[in-house]
């Protein structure tokens, strides 16, 4: 795998120092097209970034600015109200602590995702390593939860979890969400799998390694770069759903995604608070994406490379 | 050290595949054994099977005198070299070294000790806190031989372990292995494909074909004495030709006729075996080199027109058509005739005959051979 890794190192310097030998001979040709490609990247980077400076205008906007003809970009009257109101707990309007939201959410993800680390990892690598019958069958199965819309379940689930004590519960939540993180895990980490080896594990069986040695001191060492980018993804899903939270959770058990929706009241949208709550809403995220970035980047070009 | 025995092994995948029928063969204690064939021949599931990382279908394995069927590859005091190195990519050559210490819990400074032996014996010394991916596909095999020698097992097992290197590299590693093998006196069961180097390795070639094993023998048994059809294409380099044709009595005197050529068998020994296939369709077996080639007529000569001419340096190789086929004649680096020329072709009596039925040869171990 990291040979992988020094051939893409090795292939991008030449063509690093490709670009710099074209550097010196610049046709016009190649200026237009430069100049077209950089026009085309600016439109592109306007058209998705300008959504989000908007509300990030809109956190920080005085109540009156907010509703103008033609947004204010730049240069409106600012106020830190919003932020306030977020953060004035049970005493906001909404009547609710956005933060706890936050903090449910804090809890129930991570949780989510480990678990299905945990009870997807091995499902991925029996899939990657053993033939069995039904093997393909078992990888579909995990791939249909793709194709089915959360709706056609919603009703059966509620009454589940209600009569089961689930509703409203974060374990509840955790393992409602094993329908989003699950198969994510299993065929992501599957690719992964596979792209070790096989005589690697042979040679550690040889050496006199047992099966679980050889899955912990091997194989997972092997995968970390995918198990991060795929327990990154599996975040971010699993942030990011709003559904079954929506559904199966009330007051305060809610996830963020969910009470944010509360900023839409009987009187109207609250637009400046709505926004702050967003802002603080992706910023874990955000966070442990930069935090991660040299695995993600590194466990996403693997899949990549193995396409 | 062990010997190694396969007794009537098979290997049946899916229940309906063969990979290896109904193998048995003794691999001496101390000696270097040679599975050799073309690829999906059941050689490396032979091996597999002697390490344990395959079940055996039917039959018995014993490691010296120890059934090993149900031994799992830890317990049978093996180890191995693959063709594709099974490095541990996140440790250094070091700790690869050390990796079948470790896990059996030697001391450390036993396994200080011993890496630094094996590392020597592979002359790797210099380079063991790098990482395998900063290492060329000669070192990588390198740590895999130290891997394996460091641990001193029994048996030692070779997939194919030097097929990903250059020619070069490939000459040289196949020297310092055998030179291993010589000096350790480990036995040791090495499968290629390649028959030069295993003729150039090993004391004994089982040679296999569709899970079946043609011939077991010396290099220079399965050299100058092939025992079928098989066997005898797939080891020498130029090929045996190959010229099927038929036997026939021509005034008393016994001759091999094929597409338009006859040739008179001389040696009386051949003729005695011969004579009951007269009138019967075989296939003569001769190495390019067991072909005189003359430019004026000689008594029992052939004349051919010559086809092509390649100089290989310390000889020269002449081919002529034959109906199809081409017929390879090693001749002296100093004879360059004309294409177009006719040369006259002598057969010498080293020759081989085989059943077009059976493939098998109909001289083998009948002592007809001059060697």
């Amino acid at each position: 795998m990291s040979d992988i890794i020094n051939q893409t190192d090795q292939s991008y310097e030449k063509l690093i120092s490709g670009l710099e030998v074209s550097k010196d001979e610049k046709k016009p040709g190649q200026i237009i097209g430069k100049f077209f490609t950089y026009l085309a990247l600016i439109a592109y980077s306007l058209f998705s970034l300008l959504p989000l400076w908007w509300t990030v205008t809109l956190a920080f906007k005085a109540e009156t600015e907010i509703y103008t003809r033609t947004p204010k970009l730049f240069g409106f009257a600012t106020t830190l109200d919003h932020w306030r109101e977020v953060f004035s707990g049970d005493a906001s309007i909404i009547g609710l602590d956005f933060l706890d939201a936050i903090k449910n959410s804090l809890i129930v993800v991570p949780a989510a995702v480990v678990l299905a680390l945990i009870l997807g990892g091995p499902v991925a690598y029996l899939l990657a390593r053993y033939n069995f019958k039904g093997k393909e069958d078992v990888h579909f199965f995990y791939l249909s939860l793709y194709f089915m819309p959360p709706m056609l379940i919603l009703i059966p689930l509620f009454v589940m979890y209600n009569k089961l004590g689930l509703y409203n519960t974060y374990f509840g939540m955790v393992l409602v969400l094993q329908l989003v993180t699950l198969p994510l895990v299993v065929l992501i980490l599957r690719g992964f799998f596979e792209d070790i080896p096989i005589e690697i594990e042979h040679s550690a069986r040889v050496d006199g390694a047992k099966p679980l040695w050889i899955f912990w001191r091997i194989i997972l060492p092997l995968v970390r770069p995918g198990l991060v980018a795929t327990a990154f993804l599996c975040t971010i899903f699993a942030w990011n759903n709003y559904i079954f939270s929506f559904l199966l959770t009330s007051g305060e058990k809610q996830s963020a995604v969910v009470r944010l929706t509360l900023y839409r009241t009987f009187t109207g949208f609250l637009w400046g608070p709505m926004s702050a709550a967003m802002l603080l809403t992706v910023l874990p995220v955000l966070i442990l994406a930069i935090a991660i970035q040299k695995y993600i980047v590194r466990g996403l070009t693997l899949g990549a490379v193995k396409g | 050290m062990a010997s190694i025995t396969l007794n009537n092994v098979w290997k049946i995948y899916n229940k309906s595949i063969i990979a290896v029928k109904d193998v048995s063969l003794i691999c001496e204690d101390g000696e270097f054994l040679a599975l050799l064939g073309p690829s999906g021949c059941g050689k490396t599931s032979s091996l597999r099977m002697i390490a344990g990382l395959e079940d055996i279908s039917a039959g018995e394995i014993k490691i010296g005198d120890t059934v090993v069927n149900h031994l799992r590859p830890k317990e049978r005091d093996i180890a191995m070299v693959f063709e594709t190195y099974g490095l541990y990519p996140h440790l250094s050559v070091y700790d690869n070294i050390a990796f079948p210490l470790r896990v059996r819990n030697f001391e450390d400074d036993d396994i200080k000790e011993r890496v630094s032996r094996a590392a020597g014996v592979v002359d790797l010394e210099g380079i063991l806190d790098q990482y395998p991916s900063a290492l060329g596909d000669g070192q990588k095999q390198r740590v895999s031989i130290a891997r394996a020698i460091v641990r001193d097992p029994a048996v030692f097992l070779f997939d194919e372990p030097i097929s990903h290197l250059d020619e070069t590299l490939r000459r040289r590693m196949r020297a310092e292995i055998k030179h291993l093998q010589a000096t350790l006196g480990t036995t040791m069961v090495y499968v290629t494909h390649d028959q030069i180097e295993a003729m150039a390795m090993a004391d004994r070639i089982a040679i296999m074909d569709y899970g079946v094993i043609q011939q077991i023998g010396s290099p220079t048994d399965l050299y100058s004495d092939p025992a079928n059809l098989f066997v005898a294409g797939f080891i020498g380099e130029p090929p045996m030709n190959l010229l099927p044709g038929f036997v026939e009595n021509q005034n008393g005197k016994l001759w091999f006729k094929s597409n338009g050529f006859g040739v008179p068998l001389k040696n009386s020994k051949q003729v005695q075996v011969l004579q009951a296939r007269a009138n019967s369709g075989v296939t003569l077996g001769i190495r390019p080199r067991h072909i005189d080639s003359h430019f004026d007529e000689v008594p029992d000569s052939t004349g051919m027109e010559l086809y092509g001419l390649e100089p290989h340096g310390e000889y020269n190789l002449l081919t002529f058509k034959v109906g199809d086929e081409l017929l390879l004649v090693q001749s002296g680096a100093g004879f360059y005739p004309e294409i177009g020329q006719t040369i006259y072709l002598q057969f010498t009596d080293n020759i081989h005959f085989f059943d077009n039925e059976t493939q098998e040869s109909i001289f083998h171990k009948q002592g007809v051979h001059n060697g």
